[in-house]
């Protein structure tokens, strides 16, 4: 038993001396700062620059230039002196997630922008990043990692990211987003000084939190009992603090700075809402509808595209199947449609209840609608057969 | 010798294990999962149902997967999906028996994006003959991980409230229209077993 205790105070001890043998401090970057060749720094900025060639070609970059002039002007509004070191790339993945590489790329993924209520909210989580990136947390992590001889275990790609099946799609810069996962510590440091950068840039300070607590209340709201019982964290990654344990501190901070501030909401609101259709069609392909009509009900309060709206609120129930549900989508279609900014979509899924209805005649109306909508719609041809065969029937 | 020997012995015993593609001849009669039948004009290659996400379906190529692939899958059952699930809280798409043409295109639309493709679209949507079955023809455009975009042609059919699913895919640069005129030809020749 002595010589187990032996063994095993031997073991720790060696542990701890490879713990401590390279200091995985690092010192704040400085603006315009690039590593030496020769360190482990440079070489973690090279896996960045080649994820980064990827991001420039993959299909999920979203190249809007109004979107991406927006965001763009947000983080040089945060960073200040550092804006022309930080490249931002707005991704089209329906989580709520940002990230910030050692090298200066930031990602933005649309999930974000559709959970945000306001500038402000955004702001947060982007000012949060910028402050990883520049006290170099990415750097301490690898060397901590390295030092814990666990950098295979960070390597193990999937493991983070397992249930999102879109990260396929980012190749090497989805096993980058799991290597700069950042200890509990760095996200602390990171929501300080994010904090910091955020309120310095005049928003309000009670919205840093907000964000946080509505990814609460949608993570309790999900279909899926694993996801209501895991506390929501901060991303698609789980090292970062608990969110409950954030809240907490972005409200004690809030509450020690000064109350005023602004939070950009409606021209951030009119702006996000171009590309709601889009976002809440991703949102659906997630599958999990109790998040989606959180999500719903939320953008309904803010009184956002009511017409995209109620018409995606019934695209949830028809896909959903629940008994009950087909009358809700019924309902909700029908609201749609009184609204300009529902898509034409939501013409031709009334029209689909009405025929399923055997209502030919409202039907019919409906499906017109829809074409006179649009015209070159993929269905075309089998609405107008339809229609070509009711006719007789109006 | 001996350990030559037993090098070699373990090299072979690993190739054996690893799941090869097996040859299908031109002229072939191709059944799938006892639901339906194409004749393939030309030879294909049929992946091993390990190497595909596929939920019972067959996977063949011509050329490798990366520059043409066909899909088919047979006699898929109320409730199940196209490709397999990676995740309980991420599922994937299940067929339901009472899709309409229109759900049954977004069926095989987000399955595909669940595979990993990128901006999925359908186009065309028009009835189609399955065999004696009446069925659905679209066609299908994506994108893949790295911008390389895909053309593709797609029919399906209801039988029994089971469906069967004839998806080519290949890039629109040279390759899709290499095998187009086949795969038209191909798609003439589905019969579902009654």
């Amino acid at each position: 038993m002595t010589f187990i205790r032996t063994k095993i105070a031997a073991l720790f001890a060696l542990l701890m001396f490879l713990n401590s043998c390279a200091s995985t401090s690092a010192p704040t970057l400085s603006v315009g700062q690039k590593p030496e060749l020769n360190t482990d720094e440079a070489g973690l900025w090279m896996s960045g620059d080649r994820a980064e060639k990827e991001i420039l070609n993959s299909p999920l970059r979203v190249k809007d230039p109004k979107l991406t002039a927006y965001v763009e002007g947000l983080v040089c509004r945060l960073a200040g002196p550092r804006c022309p070191d930080i490249r931002v790339y707005v991704v089209d993945l329906p989580y709520l997630n940002a990230s910030m590489h050692p090298n200066g790329m930031m990602q933005v993924w649309t999930g974000l922008l559709l959970r945000a209520d306001n500038e402000a909210q955004l702001a947060y989580v982007i000012g949060h990043e910028i402050a990883h990136y520049a006290e170099r947390h990415s750097l301490e992590r690898w060397r901590t990692a390295k030092n814990n001889t666990a950098a295979a275990l960070i390597f193990a790609i999937g493991a983070g990211l397992g249930g999102v099946p879109e990260l396929a799609t980012l190749g090497n810069l989805a096993a980058i987003s799991n290597i700069f996962g950042h200890s509990r510590e760095n996200e602390r440091e990171a929501d300080q000084l994010g904090f910091e950068m955020y309120t310095k840039a005049g928003y309000d300070p009670k919205q840093s939190a907000e964000i946080w607590k509505n990814l609460v209340a949608e993570v309790e709201s999900s279909d899926f009992e694993k996801k209501r019982k895991q506390q929501a964290r901060a991303g698609a990654f789980d090292t970062h603090p608990l969110t409950a344990e954030r809240i907490a501190v972005l409200e004690s901070l809030s509450s020690q700075a000064s109350p005023s501030g602004f939070t950009g909401e409606e021209a951030f609101q009119s702006l996000m809402d171009e590309y709601l259709d889009r976002w809440l069609r991703s949102d659906l392909r997630r599958k999990d509808y109790g998040e989606s009509l959180f999500l719903l009900s939320k953008l309904e309060r803010q009184n956002r595209r009511p017409g995209a709206v109620n018409f995606f609120r019934g695209e949830v129930y028809r896909l959903r199947r629940l008994e009950g549900d087909p009358d809700l989508a019924k309902a909700s279609y029908e609201r749609a449609i009184r609204f300009d900014d529902a898509p034409p979509e939501a013409w031709r899924a009334l029209g689909q209840v009405y025929r399923d209805l055997n209502q030919d005649g409202r039907a019919a109306q409906l499906y017109t609608t829809y074409l006179e909508k649009a015209p070159n719609a993929p269905d075309r041809i089998l609405v107008q057969n339809y229609l070509n065969q009711t006719a007789g029937y109006q | 010798m001996m350990k030559k020997l037993y090098i070699l012995g373990m090299a072979l015993l690993v190739a054996s294990c690893a799941p090869s593609l097996k040859a299908v001849p031109a002229g072939s009669n191709y059944a799938v999962n006892n639901s339906f039948q194409v004749k393939l004009d030309q030879a294909w290659a049929e992946f091993p149902s390990s190497l595909t996400r596929l939920n019972g379906g067959k996977l063949l190529t011509v050329d490798g997967g990366a520059l043409n692939e066909l899909q088919l899958v047979g006699g898929l059952e109320d409730g199940e999906p196209m490709i397999k699930d990676i995740s309980k809280e991420r599922p994937a798409p299940v067929y339901r028996a009472e899709m309409n043409d229109n759900e049954l295109a977004e069926f095989i639309v987000d399955s595909l994006t669940y595979l990993g493709l990128v901006n999925v679209q359908s186009q065309l949507l028009r009835p189609a003959k399955f065999g004696a079955k009446d069925g659905l023809r679209f066609d299908i455009t994506a994108t893949k991980t790295k911008g390389l975009i895909l053309s593709g042609k797609v029919l399906l059919a209801k039988s029994d409230d089971e469906l069967n699913i004839i998806v080519f895919m290949a890039p629109q640069e040279h390759y899709f229209a290499q095998l187009a005129p086949q795969i038209e030809n191909m798609m003439r020749t589905a019969q579902i077993f009654q």
